[in-house]
């Protein structure tokens, strides 16, 4: 009888660890998704700030119009990239939004009259929050993929996944180029 | 040794109660499953761009005003505090046995403040580990001292034991629970009847004004009017201020667990994980017990 009360208890046991790994592994796709939904949220709101400061800077900068069109065409990757929900083009299109913004602030650092405005100092500010909040985001969707991830391919969470449809996600990744090591030489050769 | 009648409803007893704690191990291990799935499964976030819903973050715990609260019956500066008076009573056996006279949980918010961004924390049904835990006894219902500095029963004095357990200022905590913002704009009443107690004390200003019948006083028909000016004066000031953003982490309304531990959040997983299978081990000895008691009723 002991040995038939224990295996029922273990019996029991299992049954609701495995129902338990499901649920879970349901919540940690949830949870990506999500998290990618926080981002999609951020994209969207500097995909409206951004004309607003092109525009403010046109009043200023009407003979720089290739940095300005950089900011605009990447713009429009990006909303594509978001559209289609491929993390990778994402990643990408991303990347070069940050360089032409980049390349905007440096040409912009030729027109104090552009510096020293309200418009453009507030929608600066703005832009910067949203993006130190984009890759704050980035950084907990990639924590939630890894998750997603991990338990998907370790035991029993592989087990439990060949039962439903739990894919593994990307990782969302801005900026390649910086992980590269710095050239020393080239930077102090001039 | 001859089993009675009496010995046979001793073992079916506790069958009984040892298939209940057996039940009882069971329910621990998946709540305790839960709760480490909840905590490892939760990205750790950011304060600063923290989104709305259920949240891991870790900071440290500051009072939200300049002063900390007193703990009651220290008196120790602390964010949260609980405490329970227990007084010793003699029963018609003569049995000493603790009754809880007094006890009391902290529900004041206190302040999370990670490097860059700060919220509040509204430890209502928290399930909170404490910094400190004192236990220690005296001859009235309020302590007369300090708790000493280790606790003991060795030293039981008195007829009163006072359990008091806290979250000090200053302590790294990991929070887990429901992250919901939302704007303060004031209380729109209190600005303009304080808008109205501002214009009273400037009696020649109000009248020029307001007086439309140049009589020297305010009708009700001008006060009115007066009145209706505050108002609108205070909404548009009201649209005009930047609005302030309160963020509170609370009590899920999904049922999903709220902690609030001085742990970071691996040692809080760990934790939980450690907990499940002690509930899954207790469960199973109480499965054993269970067997054998009934094996020997039925023998």
């Amino acid at each position: 009888m002991v040995t038939l009360f224990v295996l029922l208890f273990l019996i029991l046991a299992l049954g609701g660890y495995l129902i338990g790994t499901y649920n879970g592994l349901v919540q940690v796709r949830a949870g990506v998704k999500l998290a990618w939904s926080n981002i999609d949220v951020l994209l969207v709101q500097r995909h409206d700030e951004l004309p607003k400061l092109v525009e403010v800077c046109k009043q200023y900068m009407q003979y720089e119009p290739g940095a300005l069109e950089r900011v605009m065409r990447a713009r429009a990757g990006v909303d594509a990239a978001r559209s289609s929900g491929n993390v990778a083009s994402v990643g990408t299109a991303e990347r070069e939004l940050r360089a032409g913004l980049t390349g905007l602030y440096a040409v912009a650092e030729n027109y104090p009259d552009l510096k020293a405005s309200e418009p453009f100092r507030h929608l600066q500010e703005r832009i910067s929050g949203l993006e130190t909040a984009i890759a704050d985001r980035r950084e907990v969707y990639n924590d939630a993929v890894n998750t997603n991830n991990v338990r998907i391919a370790t035991f029993p969470g592989n087990f439990v996944a060949g039962m439903g449809n739990f894919p593994e996600a990307h990782l969302l990744e801005f900026q390649s180029d910086e992980r590269s090591d710095v050239n020393l030489k080239a930077a102090f050769s001039t | 040794m001859p089993v009675t009648a009496q010995t046979v409803q001793h073992y079916q007893i506790l069958a009984a109660v040892a298939g209940a704690f057996a039940l009882f191990g069971l329910y621990g291990f998946f709540a305790r499953l839960r709760r480490d799935r909840a905590v490892a499964d939760t990205p750790l976030v950011h304060l600063r761009s923290c989104a709305q819903g259920y949240v891991k973050v870790v900071g440290q715990a500051l009072s939200p005003s300049p002063t900390p609260t007193d703990a009651p019956l220290s008196g120790r500066p602390c964010v949260w505090w609980d405490f329970k008076v227990a007084e010793q009573r003699t029963d018609s056996k003569g049995r000493h046995e603790w009754h809880n006279v007094e006890q009391a949980t902290s529900v004041e918010p206190f302040v999370l403040a990670d490097q860059d961004a700060q919220c509040l924390v509204g430890p209502v049904q928290a399930e909170v580990t404490p910094t400190v835990h004192n236990v220690w006894y005296g001859n009235s219902s309020r302590p007369m001292r300090a708790p000493p500095p280790v606790n003991t029963a060795l030293f039981a004095a008195g007829g009163f034991r006072y359990t008091e357990q806290l979250v000090g200022v200053g302590a790294q905590l990991c929070v887990v629970g429901e992250f919901r913002s939302h704007s303060e704009t004031g209380d729109l009443g209190a600005a303009i009847a304080a808008k109205l107690h501002e214009w009273k004390n400037d009696q020649k200003t109000l009248l020029a004004r307001f007086d439309a019948d140049h009589d020297g006083t305010l009708s009700a028909a001008e006060w009115e009017t007066a009145r209706a000016a505050a108002a609108k004066e205070c909404e548009a000031q009201n649209l005009q201020a930047n609005i302030a953003r309160i963020s509170v982490i609370s009590k899920p309304t999904d049922g999903r667990p709220f902690l609030i531990a001085p742990l970071s959040p691996d040692k809080l997983e760990r934790r939980e994980r450690y907990r499940a299978w002690l509930y899954f081990a207790f469960g199973l000895v109480c499965v054993v017990v269970c067997a054998w008691a009934l094996t020997q009723a039925l023998s």
